[in-house]
């Protein structure tokens, strides 16, 4: 049901502005609003809490669908699924879970900022900290509305939809004096946070995600730090969901370049040439993408919901799939560029693949392949069967 | 995470292998200046402890005592504080024989 949707979705208003959105460089506001008519936003949460109650596979199925039409909105939607799955997991006290509950209930736009000037993308490590005037903790329960006693200033080097979102969650470290690994997530309510953009946003592919650089500034409550350790966030939920959502929307891509080359091929069948054996490669290429995405997700959803721990295998296992995903995807949208050839290295016109490639080039950056692979290379000194 | 038992019920066995663990830390300069004092009890990821330097340190812990961690204990939690590290290894040689 909810995939047909998305279906529907890439094919008609996904579609009809991927273009414009990527030659503008601007944010797919028009596709976002029907993902919110349809309840899109908020499908990551239970449906008990008003959102769609989808579960990681559908997730990841869905992210390839809005892929198809679009692959900046289907990466804005996948990112916000994270965010969202992320607040969903932190046991919350009353105004936090409140504050969530109205993302869910309105279809808040939740973004990420966890890369920062001098860390890169290492997600595991904060430079800029929560900040206090006081650090004598001055509790006074009863003193009514608490006051915003805490501050961050944070470079973040990357911020997708930063200056579309309601809310940001921004990582820093847990005080002035905590070692770099020592972190805590904050949400942000973005009305409350200065946000300064640092150099413009003109980049190769992905244009439609804004995701500029920015001075990300604010004074917040307490309550807005999540209490569960980021260390944990991340493993348990953070970095799973997103390898699994992101390879969804590469898989997406990768899939539609490989039909736009076969439509292609068909077009040339009058000329009694054979069709080029990249299509077949393309094939056996996805249907492994697919079946280790399908595989990851179902592992994701355990850990998610607490069936399975995020041990050693697990990480690996998504970590690979990350890896072999982008490489993947970018290897069949080449291949179906050279099928299509001009017609696929044009802009315009029904079997361009030009954007796809484009899009698809993001991936092996988002969290660089080459830390990955330093990151994997340890984990597989102590990889056993899970 | 049941295979791990409580820590009060290896009181003897545990003091030594927490020393071994503590000084094996050290050498590899796991937390310098931290791990050599820091509470059995205390978060080592609170301390600053980096999911990197965890493998190093499984991967140790497996040399240093001739025991093979079962993947599910192969997380974050196993490997949190050194009462729990010797905990999980207390299990272990118990299962597979002293090291
Ligand atoms: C489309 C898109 C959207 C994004 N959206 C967001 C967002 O919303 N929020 C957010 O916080 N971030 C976002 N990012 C940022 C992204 O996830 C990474 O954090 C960022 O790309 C890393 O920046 P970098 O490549 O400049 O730096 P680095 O990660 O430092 O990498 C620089 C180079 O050094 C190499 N390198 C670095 N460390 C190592 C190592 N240990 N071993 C081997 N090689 C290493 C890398 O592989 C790379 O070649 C987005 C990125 C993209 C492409």
């Amino acid at each position: 049901m909810t995939e047909a949707i998305c279906r529907e979705l890439a094919s008609g208003v996904l579609a009809e502005h991927a273009a414009e959105v990527d030659r503008d460089a601007r944010f797919p506001k028009e596709a976002l609003a029907a993902l919110r008519s349809h309840g899109l936003l908020s499908a990551a949460a239970p449906a008990g809490q008003g959102g769609l109650g989808a579960d990681v596979p559908a997730l990841a199925r869905m992210a390839a669908r809005l892929a198809r039409g679009c692959g900046s909105t289907a990466m804005i939607w996948a990112m916000h699924q994270v965010q969202l799955a992320c607040l969903l997991a932190s046991d919350a006290g009353p105004e936090l879970g409140a504050a969530v509950n109205r993302i869910v209930r309105d279809q808040l736009l939740v973004a990420s900022a966890t890369s920062e000037a001098g860390v890169g993308g290492a997600l595991r490590r904060s430079a800029c900290a929560v900040e206090r005037d006081d650090p004598s903790p001055a509790a006074r329960p009863d003193a009514g509305e608490p006051a915003s006693t805490a501050r961050l200033d944070k470079h973040a080097t990357t911020v997708s939809y930063g200056l579309e979102a309601d809310a940001l969650l921004v990582s820093a470290r847990r005080g002035p004096d905590s070692p770099p690994g020592d972190q805590v997530a904050v949400l942000l309510d973005a009305a409350d946070a200065s946000l300064e953009t640092l150099g413009g946003w003109n980049p190769l592919g992905m244009r439609g995600t804004c995701s500029p650089a920015l001075r990300i500034r604010a004074a917040f409550a307490d309550w807005r730090i999540l209490p569960v350790p980021f260390g944990d966030l991340v493993a348990r939920v953070m970095t799973p969901l997103s390898h699994v959502l992101w390879s969804g929307v590469w898989y997406g891509l990768a899939a539609e370049a490989a039909d736009r080359a076969a439509a292609h091929a068909r077009g040339r069948a009058g000329t009694g040439s054979p069709p080029s054996g990249a299509l077949a490669e393309m094939r056996w290429r996805l249907s492994a993408v697919e079946a280790q995405l399908a595989e990851a997700a179902r592992a994701a959803q355990a850990v998610l919901t607490g069936a399975a721990e995020p041990t050693v295998a697990f990480t690996l296992l998504v970590n690979s799939l990350k890896l072999a995903a982008s490489q993947v995807a970018v290897d069949v949208a080449l291949a179906a560029l050279r099928v299509c050839g001009m017609a696929g290295y044009s802009e315009d016109g029904p079997h361009s693949v030009a954007r796809l490639v484009r899009d698809l080039l993001s991936a092996p950056l988002m969290i660089g392949n080459e830390r990955l692979v330093a990151i994997n290379a340890e984990l597989a000194l102590v990889a056993r069967d899970r | 995470m049941s295979a791990v038992p409580a820590r009060a019920v290896h009181g003897d066995e545990r003091t030594p292998v927490e020393r071994r663990l503590r000084e094996l830390l050290a050498r590899r300069s796991v937390l310098p200046g931290v791990i050599e004092s820091v509470d059995a009890g205390a978060d080592l990821w609170e301390l600053g402890m980096e999911s990197l330097a965890m493998v190093g340190v499984m991967v140790a812990v497996e040399d240093e005592f001739g025991v093979e961690f079962p993947d599910e204990l192969l997380t974050r939690d196993t490997f949190r504080s050194l009462a729990v590290i010797t905990d999980a290894v207390v299990s272990l040689t118990r299962e597979e024989g002293p090291a």
